[in-house]
C-alpha cells in the first residue's frame, strides 16, 4: 500500500488526539473520584447515583422521625411516672385517713390535696410536645381534658414512619390512662370526685371502694408505661438499623459509583506511556523525507 | 530515411514531454494538502508515424493527463463519511441533552424528588405545624422548577436544532447548484475525455463528497460527462439543472424538495436505519433523541401530578376544606413536564395542604401525608418501579444512549479514516514518490537537451564539410 503524506499526518493527529482524550477522561475520573462525570460516562454508575440521590434523603428523614418520636415517648414516660407517683401518694393518704381517729382538720387538708391532685392530673393530661397535646388523639390543638376532667379529644391514633413501610403508633390516648370519653376505662377524675364527696359522709371514712378504682387506674398507667417502653425499644432498634442501612448503602453505591484509585492510576500511567510512545513514533514517521537526502 | 532534422524533432518532443511531466509533478507537489485532490500522471507513449518505409519512431507523445483514482474506494470513503456525519450530528445534540440534566452533582430532579416525598413524612410527624407545611411547599416548588426548566431546555434545544437544519439545507442547496454549474463547464470544455478538465473534475467530486456528508446521495456520470445526483429516488442534479431543498417553518418544522414542483419529504423516512449524513443525524436527534427525553419527562410529570392529586384531593386541609389538587390539574400527557406547577392556593397558604383523611381527625390526623410519603416507595406506580426508580431508569436510558453513541462515533471515525486511507493510498500525493519522479523526469529532460546539442554538433560537423 502506498503511504501518502496526507495519510501520515491525518493518522498521526487522530492517534495523538485519541490518546489525549483517554488521558483526559482518566484525569477527570482521578480528580473527582467518580466513574461517571457526565451522563454518558458509565450508565450503571449514573443510574446508581440518580437512584441514591432520591433515596438518601429518605433515610435522613426517618432518623429525624425516630428522634422526634423518641422525644414524644420520653415525654409520655415522664408524665406517666408522675401520674403514677401522684396516685400512690393519694392512695397512701387515703389509707391513713381510713380510721376513727381522723380529725376534721385532716379531712379538710385531704380535700385540699384532692383538689390540687385533680388540677395537677389535668395539667399532666394536657401536656404538650412541640405545641401539640399528646393525649387528645388527632385533636392535637385541643386540651385533652377540660377543667372538670371531661375528655375533649378523639380516639385518633397518630402514626409515625420510622423505616420503609414501618409505622409505629405514637399516641397514648388520654382515655386509656385517665379514662373518660366512651372508653369504658375507669375515669380517674370521677374517682377523685367520688373520694371528695365521701369526705363529707359518715365516719369512719371508708375509701376501700375507691382503692379498687385507684388500683385499676394504676394498672392502666403501668400498661401504658410498658407500651411506651416497648415503643422506645422499637424506635431505638429502628434508628440504629437506619444508621447501619446508611453505611451499607454508602458502601454499595461506592463500589458502583466510585473509581478504584489503584486501578485507575495504573490505567493512567499505561495511557501516559502509550501517548508518549505515539508521539515519538509518529514524529519519527513524519520526519524523514527523501528531500533530506537529495543534495545537488 | 531519417534526416538529422528528424532527430532534432524527436529530441524536441522529448524535451516538451519531459517538461510537461515535470509540470505535473510540480502540480502534485503543490496540491499535496489540497482536500479532495487526486494525484495526476502524464500518460506518455511513443509517437509513431506511418511512412512509405514502414512505422517510424518519431519521439514521444504526452497529451493526456490522467487522474489516478479508484471509483470503488472513492464511493466507500464517501459512504463512511456519511455514516460518520449521521452519528456526529446526533452526538453533538446528545452532548447538549447531557448538559441539560444536572443529576450527578446531587442537585438534580432525583434529589428534589426525594426531598419532596420526605417532606411529607416530616409533615406527618407534626401535621399542624406550619413550618413543616412550608417545607413541603418549598420542596414541591424546587421539584416543579427543576422539571419545568429541564423540559424548557430540551424544547429550546429542539428549536435551536432547526437553525442547524436550516444551515445544512442551505449548504446542500449551494452544493447542488455548484455541481450543476461545474457540469456545465466540464461539458463545455469537452467532457471527461479531454485532458484539461482535471481540476474541474476534482472540484466536482469534492462537492459531491461534501454533499454526501449532508445527505446520503448517489451519483453517476452520464455519457456527456455530467455528474447526476440522486437521492432516495429523487433527482437532485440532472445535467445543468439542480433541485432545491427548503424547510417548512412551524411546529413540525418539515422539509420539502423543490424541483419544478414541490415534494414534501417524510422526515421519518429521512431517518431510516440505512440513512447517513449530517442532516439525517440532526433530524434523528430532533425526532427521536430529544423527543424521547421530552416524552419520558412528560410521562413522569403527568403520573406524579395524577397520583399526588388523587390522594391529596381526598384529604382535608387544616381549614376543613377538601377536594383540592396539590398540583394544578394536567389534562394531557404531552407537555405535562412544562405545565407541572404547585397549586397557587397552597403556595399562598400552606395550611391548605390536606394531611388528614377525615374531617373529624383535624388537625392531628396525618394519614394522607403518610400515604403521600409512602408513594415514594410504591413500586406499583410505574408497573414495577417507584418514581425514583423510574427516573433513574430514564437517566440510565439517556446515559446508555449517549454512551453507545460515543462508542459508535469513535468506531466510525476509525472506519472513516481507514477508508479515507485506502482512497488516499491510490489517489493521494506522496512527496517522496514525487521527488523520485522529479529526478526521473529531470534526468530525461537533461538527456533530451543533450540530444539537441548533439544533433547541433552533428549539424555543425556536416556544415563544416566543404
Amino acid at each position: 500500500m502506498r503511504v501518502t503524506d496526507t495519510n501520515i499526518f491525518s493518522l498521526a493527529s487522530y492517534r495523538i488526539n485519541r490518546g489525549k482524550n483517554k488521558l483526559d477522561s482518566l484525569t477527570e475520573m482521578i480528580s473527582s473520584g467518580m466513574k461517571a462525570n457526565s451522563l454518558g460516562d458509565d450508565p450503571l454508575a449514573v443510574q446508581s447515583i440518580v437512584r441514591n440521590d432520591e433515596r438518601s434523603g429518605r433515610l435522613d428523614q426517618f432518623s429525624t422521625n425516630a428522634t422526634n418520636a423518641r422525644n414524644q415517648l420520653n415525654t409520655y414516660e415522664s408524665v406517666l411516672t408522675e401520674v403514677y407517683n401522684l396516685l400512690t401518694t393519694l392512695k397512701s393518704d387515703a389509707v391513713a385517713l381510713s380510721n376513727e381517729t381522723t380529725s376534721y382538720e385532716q379531712l379538710d387538708g385531704f380535700e385540699e390535696k384532692l383538689n390540687l391532685a385533680k388540677e395537677q392530673l389535668i395539667a399532666l393530661a394536657n401536656t404538650q410536645n412541640n405545641d401539640s397535646y399528646i393525649f387528645s388523639g388527632y385533636k392535637t390543638d385541643t386540651e385533652a381534658y377540660d377543667e372538670n376532667g371531661t375528655y375533649q379529644g378523639d380516639t385518633g391514633n397518630v402514626q409515625v414512619e420510622i423505616m420503609n413501610g414501618v409505622k409505629i403508633d405514637l399516641n397514648i390516648n388520654g382515655t386509656e390512662v385517665f379514662g373518660g370519653g366512651t372508653s369504658g376505662v375507669t375515669d380517674l377524675f370521677t374517682v377523685i370526685d367520688q373520694m371528695k364527696s365521701s369526705l363529707h359522709g359518715d365516719f369512719p371514712k371508708d375509701f376501700t371502694e375507691n382503692f379498687d378504682d385507684l388500683d385499676a387506674v394504676a394498672d392502666n398507667i403501668t400498661r401504658a408505661t410498658s407500651q411506651v417502653g416497648s415503643r422506645m425499644v422499637y424506635t431505638d432498634i429502628a434508628a440504629s438499623a437506619i444508621e447501619r442501612l446508611k453505611v451499607s448503602n454508602a458502601e454499595v453505591s461506592q463500589s458502583v459509583e466510585e473509581i478504584d484509585y489503584a486501578d485507575t492510576l495504573v490505567q493512567y500511567k499505561a495511557q501516559e506511556i502509550a501517548l508518549q510512545a505515539t508521539l515519538q513514533t509518529n514524529s519519527t514517521l513524519m520526519m524523514p523525507s527523501l528531500m533530506d537526502y537529495i543534495t545537488r | 530515411m531519417t534526416t538529422i532534422s528528424d532527430i532534432l524533432h524527436l529530441a524536441n518532443s522529448s524535451v516538451q514531454v519531459n517538461r510537461k511531466a515535470l509540470e505535473v509533478v510540480g502540480n502534485n507537489i503543490s496540491n499535496v494538502n489540497t482536500p479532495g485532490y487526486t494525484r495526476q500522471r502524464l500518460v506518455v507513449e511513443p509517437q509513431t508515424v506511418v511512412g512509405p518505409w514502414g512505422n517510424a519512431m518519431v519521439g514521444v507523445k504526452g497529451d493526456d493527463i490522467e487522474r489516478v483514482y479508484n471509483n470503488f474506494l472513492d464511493q466507500q470513503a464517501a459512504l463512511q463519511k456519511q455514516r460518520y456525519g449521521f452519528l456526529e450530528g446526533r452526538q453533538n445534540v446528545a452532548k447538549q441533552i447531557e448538559a441539560t440534566y444536572d443529576e450527578l452533582e446531587g442537585r438534580g430532579i432525583s434529589t428534589a424528588l426525594g426531598e419532596f416525598f420526605t417532606s411529607f413524612s416530616g409533615m406527618a410527624g407534626d401535621a399542624d405545624s406550619l413550618a413543616e407545611r412550608q417545607n413541603v411547599v418549598q420542596t414541591a416548588q424546587t421539584l416543579t422548577n427543576h422539571i419545568n426548566s429541564t423540559y424548557t431546555s430540551l424544547k429550546n434545544l429542539s428549536s435551536d436544532l432547526n437553525m442547524d437544519i436550516e444551515a445544512d439545507v442551505s449548504e446542500a442547496n449551494t452544493l447542488l447548484s455548484e455541481i450543476a454549474d461545474l457540469n456545465d463547464r466540464i461539458v463545455q470544455s469537452g467532457g471527461m475525455e479531454s485532458g484539461n478538465v482535471s481540476e474541474l473534475l476534482d472540484q466536482r467530486e469534492l462537492k459531491a463528497r461534501e454533499l454526501a456528508e449532508i445527505i446520503p446521495s448517489n451519483t453517476y456520470v452520464d455519457r456527456k460527462g455530467n455528474l447526476n445526483v440522486l437521492w432516495k429516488g429523487h433527482t437532485l442534479v440532472d445535467g445543468v439543472n439542480s433541485a432545491e431543498f427548503s424547510t417548512i417553518p412551524g411546529a413540525a418544522y418539515g422539509l420539502q424538495l423543490n424541483y419544478g414542483n414541490s415534494i414534501p419529504i417524510d422526515v421519518t423516512d429521512q431517518m431510516a436505519q440505512d440513512s447517513g449524513g449530517k442532516l439525517a443525524g440532526l433530524l434523528y436527534a430532533r425526532e427521536v433523541d430529544i423527543a424521547n427525553a421530552m416524552s419520558d419527562l412528560d410521562e413522569f410529570a403527568y403520573t406524579l401530578a395524577q397520583k399526588v392529586n388523587e390522594l391529596h384531593s381526598s384529604g382535608f386541609a387544616l381549614d376543613g376544606s377538601t377536594g383540592r389538587n396539590f398540583f394544578d390539574e394536567i389534562t394531557t400527557v404531552e407537555g405535562a413536564a412544562g405545565q407541572l406547577a404547585l397549586n397557587q392556593e397552597i403556595v399562598d397558604d400552606p395550611g391548605l395542604i390536606a394531611a388528614s383523611e377525615e374531617l373529624s381527625g383535624l388537625p392531628g390526623d396525618n394519614r394522607i401525608a403518610l400515604a403521600i410519603s409512602d408513594m415514594q416507595t410504591d413500586e406499583s406506580i410505574f408497573g414495577n418501579a417507584t418514581f425514583g426508580e423510574e427516573f433513574s431508569l430514564m437517566m440510565g436510558r439517556i446515559s446508555r444512549e449517549i454512551n453507545s453513541l460515543d462508542k459508535d462515533v469513535d468506531l466510525q471515525e476509525m472506519v472513516m479514516l481507514q477508508s479515507e486511507n485506502f482512497r488516499q493510498s491510490v489517489s493521494g500525493v506522496s512527496l517522496d514518490e514525487e521527488m523520485v519522479s522529479l529526478i526521473q523526469w529531470q534526468r530525461a529532460f537533461e538527456a533530451s537537451a543533450k540530444m539537441i546539442s548533439t544533433v547541433d554538433n552533428m549539424m555543425a560537423t556536416i556544415l563544416e564539410l566543404k
